[in-house]
């Protein structure tokens, strides 16, 4: 399976799906012009991975690492389909571990990490703080 | 047999025929069959709960995030309108400070440019205006002249009454010269007694009349020191500047002629006349 690479814009996160190394990273800003335009993209590719997971779970575990400095409604409902995808995921078996990194003088974002971490139950969600100045 | 026994024994082949019961059975069939409905319906039921438990919690979330979202939003503005009201005092401190230099700067030009004694300009600022006057006038080809004016014996002024003294002879001289010139002439002081006018569209025969004069004014001109008089007198040189010369030469006949005045016996004007200059 391909890897997934959308690069980083001014009004988009950067997206990187590494299916052979069971790696899936969004960092950056996210207000697009178009959500469902974005994400979509995004999301089938990831439905694809994540079915084909499901049916021969890998030997290591799936690391979603996310990196967000600010993100619009619609890209916070995007984000909560792919929690749904990822929980559901971990539900059937597969081991997925989602980090959501955040700088340590972002409190938004960490406020945002902690109200997700409310719907994993399967799948293990860290709130990662990182220092402001080191990227 | 009556016939009341046969159902009991072949039910079911009998049921469609008859039944004591048919009504009872069917009833019961159809609450049977109303249940596996309901069994289907609540099913639906159940998963348009959840669906909407699951669409309000995300509803919730996502206003939860807008709140967020607009607080920051809000509280960024405001600090935006506290920056810019800070920004407008500093920009108005600024302009203010501004404005104070721009005066100082006027003041201190002013006073770079002009001799406090005599009222007339400072040597630097005398010849920056007779160069530019210089290049005016070389472009339309009109006449100047140029006054160097010397006060004589002034250092016995300053030894017999003092340098105050001096100062309010030079004073008085300053007033003198700049009411004998027009608008448009510029004097100015070049040394400590020495002063230099230049007359812009001015022939030689009228600069002469112009420095004949002023040596009559200040010959006459009493000032008054205390309890004392002081007279004093002015020895001239004039010179028509020639197109396209050097100012600074030009200056350089003036001294001469100055210096022919002064040997001549002072308390006069000599004049360069161009034959001579030439020759």
């Amino acid at each position: 399976m391909d890897t997934l690479y959308l690069p980083q814009t001014q009004r988009s996160p950067l997206v990187e799906l590494d299916a052979a190394n069971h790696r899936l990273r969004i960092e950056g800003e996210s207000y697009p012009e178009d959500a469902a335009a974005f994400f979509g993209p995004v999301m089938r590719a990831l439905d694809e991975y994540l079915d084909a997971v499901r049916e021969r779970p890998p030997a290591r575990e799936l690391i979603v690492d996310l990196r967000m400095l600010y993100f619009n409604s619609s890209s916070a409902k995007a984000l909560m389909n792919l929690f749904q995808r990822l929980e559901s995921t971990a539900r059937d078996g597969v081991e997925i571990q989602v980090n959501w990194h955040y700088d340590a003088d972002d409190e938004t974002m960490m406020e945002f990490g902690e109200d997700f971490s409310e719907d994993f139950a399967a799948a293990r969600f860290s709130l990662c703080v990182s220092d402001s100045h080191v990227t | 047999m009556s016939p009341e026994a046969l159902p009991t024994n072949q039910l079911p082949a009998a049921q469609e025929a008859y039944s004591l019961y048919a009504h009872e059975e069917a009833v019961i069939r159809q609450a049977e069959e109303m249940v596996d409905k309901l069994d289907n319906v609540s099913g639906g039921v159940r998963a348009l709960a959840d669906a909407y438990r699951d669409g309000y919690r995300e509803t919730a979330r996502l206003v939860r995030i807008s709140d967020r979202m607009q607080l920051d939003l809000h509280e960024a503005n405001r600090t935006l309108r506290e920056q810019a009201a800070d920004l407008k005092r500093l920009n108005d401190a600024l302009h203010t400070e501004i404005e104070r230099r721009e005066q100082l700067e006027q003041e201190l030009r002013r006073i770079a440019s002009i001799d406090e004694l005599t009222g007339t300009h400072t040597r630097r600022h005398l010849l920056e205006l007779g160069e530019h006057e210089q290049r005016r006038r070389a472009r339309h080809g009109q006449v100047m002249a140029a006054l160097m004016m010397d006060l004589d014996h002034f250092k016995r002024i300053n030894d017999g009454f003092g340098h105050a003294a001096g100062d309010q002879v030079l004073r008085d001289f300053g007033f003198l010269l700049r009411s004998s010139l027009r608008k448009g002439d510029i004097a100015g002081r070049f040394g400590g007694e020495e002063f230099l006018a230049l007359l812009p569209e001015t022939d030689l025969d009228t600069a002469q009349a112009v420095a004949e004069r002023l040596c009559e004014r200040v010959r006459d001109n009493r000032t008054l020191w205390k309890d004392q008089i002081l007279c004093i007198t002015v020895s001239v040189g004039v010179v028509a500047v020639l197109p396209d010369e050097l100012l600074e030469k030009a200056i350089g006949r003036a001294d001469q002629a100055l210096y022919a005045a002064k040997r001549a016996g002072r308390d006069r004007v000599v004049v360069d006349h161009p034959a001579r200059a030439s020759g």
